[in-house]
C-alpha cells in the first residue's frame, strides 16, 4: 500500500512541476528532492503511529506526518511564485503553532494518564469496554 | 488565500470583514472572559448565565447580521450565506443547550469553573468557522479549533481514570486524523494550485480525475480527514470511548455539535470544492455511508452502556446524513442539512434524559420501570427514541424521509432499500429501552429531582421534535445549500 501510494505522490509531484514554469524563486534544490524527503518524513511517521507501542512515539509519528505537510506546502509554494511562497511560508507557521498547541495537550493528558495508570502504553489503559 | 488575487473594497475592508463574524466575536469574547476571570467566579450559575446569554446572542446576531447575499470576507477565507448562517445558529443553540444540561456536571463534581464554558465556547467558535470557511486552510484551523477543545472536555475531569482514558484515545485518533487531512490539503494545493473552494474546483474542471488519476490521492485523504469528524465508519473508533468517558453533557456536545460541524464541512467541500468529481466522491461516501449505517446499527445491538449506544447510535446518523451529499447536488445538500438539523435536537434530547436520571441514566438495565416512577421523563425518552427511530409524527421520519428520498433521486436506490433496513434494525434497539421503562417493574428509588435548566433544555428538544414532525417545512425552509 505504500509503495503504490508513494507512486501516486510521485505522479503529483511530476505533474505539479509540469504544470508550473520553473520561475526563477525556485531554490537550486529541485522539487522532486522536498517532494522525496516529505513522502519519507510521511511513510515513516504512518510507520510510527501504526507500530510503536508507546503515547510518547506516536506523538512523534503524527508530529513528522505535520511536517511532511507543511514541508510540501513550502516546498510547492517556492515553485510557483514569490507571492506564493509567502502565502504558503505562513501556512507553516501556522502549522508550526498548531502542531505545538496540540503537543501541549497530549503531553498534559500523557502525563495525567501515567499518573493514573502508571504506564504509557496505549492499549494499557482498559476501562473502556463493550 | 493562496493562489487567488485579492481586491479589497475600498470603503472600511476591516470592519466589514468583522461584522461576518460577529457570533464568532461574542463567542471568542465571552471565553476570553471567562477565564480572565475564572478565579473570581464564587458562584458557578455566573459562568452559565453568560455562556447562555453568549449563545442566544451569536444566535441572533448570525441572523441579524446575514447579509442578504453570499458575502466573503478576510480575503476570500469565509463566507456568509444561508448555509453558514444556518449551521451558525445550529451550533449556537448546541452550545446553548449543552450548558443548560451541564448543570448538574459542573456543580456536582469539581470541574475548574470558567474553564469549562470557556472551551465549549471556543471549540463552537471552530465549528462556526468550518461551517463558513471557504478555504482548506480555514477549515481545517476550525477544525482543529473544535478538535482541541473537545479532547480537553472530554478528559477535563482530571482525576477520573475513564475520562483520562476517553481523552488519550480520542486525541491519538484525532490528531492522526488531522495530520491527514493536512497532508490531504498540501497535496490538493500541489495539484491544484490553490487552497480556496472556487480555485480548486476552477483547476479540477480544467483537469479532472479522468486525466490526472493521482488526484484521488489528496482527494481521499481529505474525505477521509472529514469522514473521522463526523465519526463515519471505518473512522468512528474514538466515538463510543470518547462518549463513554466523557461525562453526559460533552458526550452530547460532541454527538450534536461536532458532527453538525464536520457535515457542514463536508458538505461545502463536496458539493462547491471538489464538485466536479462527482462520480468519484459519491462512490467513496456511498461506501462511509453504507458501513456507517450497517455498523452503527448492527453494533448499537449489543451495548448496555447508554452513552456507548447513543455513540453507535450517532454513527449510524452520520452514515444516514451522508447520503444526502451522494447526489452532489443543492437539493442533497438541503435534505443533508435538514437531517443534521433535527438529528441535533434529538440527540440532545436523548442526551438530557440520560444526564438528567444520573448515574442512573448511563445504565441501561437500570431504566427499568421508570415509567411508573417518572411518567413525563420516560415519555420524553420515548418521543426522542421515536425520533432517532424515524418513526412518524415525529422529526426523526421527516429527515429519513427527505434523505432517503435524496438517495433515490441519486439512483442510489441499494442504499436507499439498505437505510430503511437498517431504520428497522435500529428499532430493536431502541425499542429495548423502551420496553424496559414501560413493561418492567422498578427496582431502585425514584431519581431525584431534575435541575430546572435540564429541564428546559429537554423541552426545548421535544418541542422541535414534535413541531419539525409535524410540519417539518416549518423549520427547514431555511436548509438553503451553498
Amino acid at each position: 500500500m505504500i509503495g503504490c501510494s508513494t507512486v501516486a505522490l510521485l505522479e503529483v509531484a511530476a505533474a505539479a512541476l509540469h504544470n508550473t514554469a520553473p520561475s526563477e524563486v525556485g531554490s537550486p534544490i529541485p522539487l522532486h528532492w522536498y517532494l522525496v524527503m516529505s513522502i519519507v518524513l510521511f511513510v515513516f511517521g504512518l510507520a510510527i503511529v501504526l507500530s510503536r507501542r508507546n503515547l510518547i512515539y506516536i506523538l512523534i509519528g503524527i508530529e513528522l506526518i505535520l511536517n511532511a505537510g507543511s514541508l510540501n506546502f513550502v516546498a510547492f509554494g517556492s515553485y510557483r511564485s514569490r507571492e506564493a511562497l509567502v502565502d504558503t511560508t505562513i501556512v507553516g507557521t501556522f502549522i508550526i503553532v498548531l502542531a505545538a498547541a496540540e503537543a501541549t495537550i497530549a503531553l498534559a493528558i500523557v502525563l495525567n494518564v501515567f499518573g493514573l495508570f502508571n504506564t504509557v502504553r496505549p492499549e494499557d489503559p482498559n476501562l473502556l469496554r463493550e | 488565500m493562496i493562489g487567488t488575487v485579492v481586491t479589497q473594497k475600498a470603503s472600511g475592508p476591516v470592519l466589514d470583514d468583522l461584522v461576518l463574524v460577529v457570533p464568532e466575536l461574542i463567542f471568542v469574547g465571552t471565553a476570553l472572559l471567562l477565564i480572565l476571570i475564572a478565579r473570581r467566579i464564587r458562584k458557578t450559575p455566573v459562568a452559565i448565565v453568560l455562556t447562555v446569554a453568549a449563545a442566544v446572542a451569536a444566535a441572533l446576531s448570525a441572523v441579524w447580521f446575514a447579509p442578504a447575499e453570499p458575502t466573503t470576507g478576510f480575503a476570500g477565507m469565509i463566507t456568509v450565506d444561508g448555509y453558514a448562517t444556518f449551521f451558525r445558529v445550529l451550533i449556537a443553540a448546541t452550545v446553548g443547550m449543552t450548558t443548560l444540561l451541564s448543570v448538574r456536571s459542573i456543580v456536582g463534581e469539581e470541574v475548574p469553573r470558567g474553564d469549562y464554558h470557556a472551551l465549549l465556547l471556543l471549540a463552537a467558535t471552530g465549528m462556526m468557522f468550518s461551517a463558513s470557511a471557504i478555504d482548506l486552510l480555514t477549515l481545517y484551523l476550525g477544525l482543529e479549533l473544535t478538535t482541541l477543545c473537545a479532547i480537553v472536555l472530554v478528559g477535563i475531569k482530571v482525576d477520573r481514570p475513564l475520562a483520562n482514558e476517553a481523552a488519550i484515545k480520542y486525541f491519538l485518533l484525532a490528531s492522526f486524523a488531522s495530520a491527514l487531512l493536512l497532508y490531504g490539503i498540501a497535496l490538493t494545493y500541489g495539484a491544484t494550485g490553490a487552497t480556496d473552494f472556487a480555485g480548486i474546483a476552477a483547476a479540477l474542471s480544467k483537469e479532472g480525475l479522468a486525466s490526472a488519476p493521482f488526484l484521488l490521492v489528496p482527494l481521499g485523504l481529505v474525505t477521509a480527514g472529514l469522514a473521522f469528524k463526523i465519526a463515519a465508519v471505518p473512522f468512528h473508533a474514538w466515538a463510543p470511548d470518547a462518549y463513554q468517558g466523557a461525562s453526559a453533557p460533552v458526550a452530547a456536545f460532541l454527538a450534536a455539535g461536532s458532527k453538525a460541524a464536520g457535515l457542514a464541512a463536508l458538505g461545502r467541500v463536496c458539493l462547491v470544492a471538489f464538485g466536479s468529481e462527482t462520480e468519484v466522491l459519491s462512490l467513496l461516501l456511498a461506501g462511509l455511508a453504507a458501513l456507517s449505517i450497517i455498523a452503527g446499527s448492527v453494533l448499537a445491538l449489543s451495548q448496555t452502556d447508554m452513552k456507548r449506544l447513543l455513540a453507535y447510535s450517532s454513527i449510524a446518523h452520520a452514515g444516514y446524513a451522508v447520503l444526502g451529499l451522494l447526489a452532489g447536488t443543492g437539493e442533497g445538500v438541503s435534505a443533508m442539512m435538514t437531517y443534521a438539523f433535527f438529528y441535533v435536537f434529538m440527540t440532545l434530547g436523548a442526551f438530557g434524559v440520560v444526564i438528567a436520571l444520573g448515574k442512573r441514566g448511563e445504565e441501561l438495565d437500570r431504566y427499568q420501570g421508570l415509567a411508573s416512577q417518572r411518567p413525563g421523563m420516560a415519555a420524553l425518552m420515548l418521543l426522542f427514541l421515536l425520533s432517532l427511530t424515524g418513526i412518524p409524527p415525529t422529526a426523526g421520519f421527516a429527515a429519513k424521509f427527505v434523505i432517503i428520498q435524496s438517495a433515490v433521486r441519486a439512483d442510489h436506490i441499494a442504499l436507499a432499500i439498505l437505510a430503511v433496513v437498517c431504520s428497522v434494525i435500529s428499532a430493536f434497539i431502541y425499542m429495548r429501552v423502551v420496553v424496559l421503562m414501560y413493561m418492567k417493574d422498578p427496582q431502585e428509588a425514584a431519581p431525584s429531582r431534575v435541575p430546572i435548566a435540564v429541564t428546559v433544555a429537554i423541552a426545548l428538544a421535544a418541542l422541535v421534535t414534535l413541531v419539525g414532525g409535524i410540519s417539518p417545512g416549518s423549520l427547514t425552509a431555511w436548509a438553503v445549500s451553498p
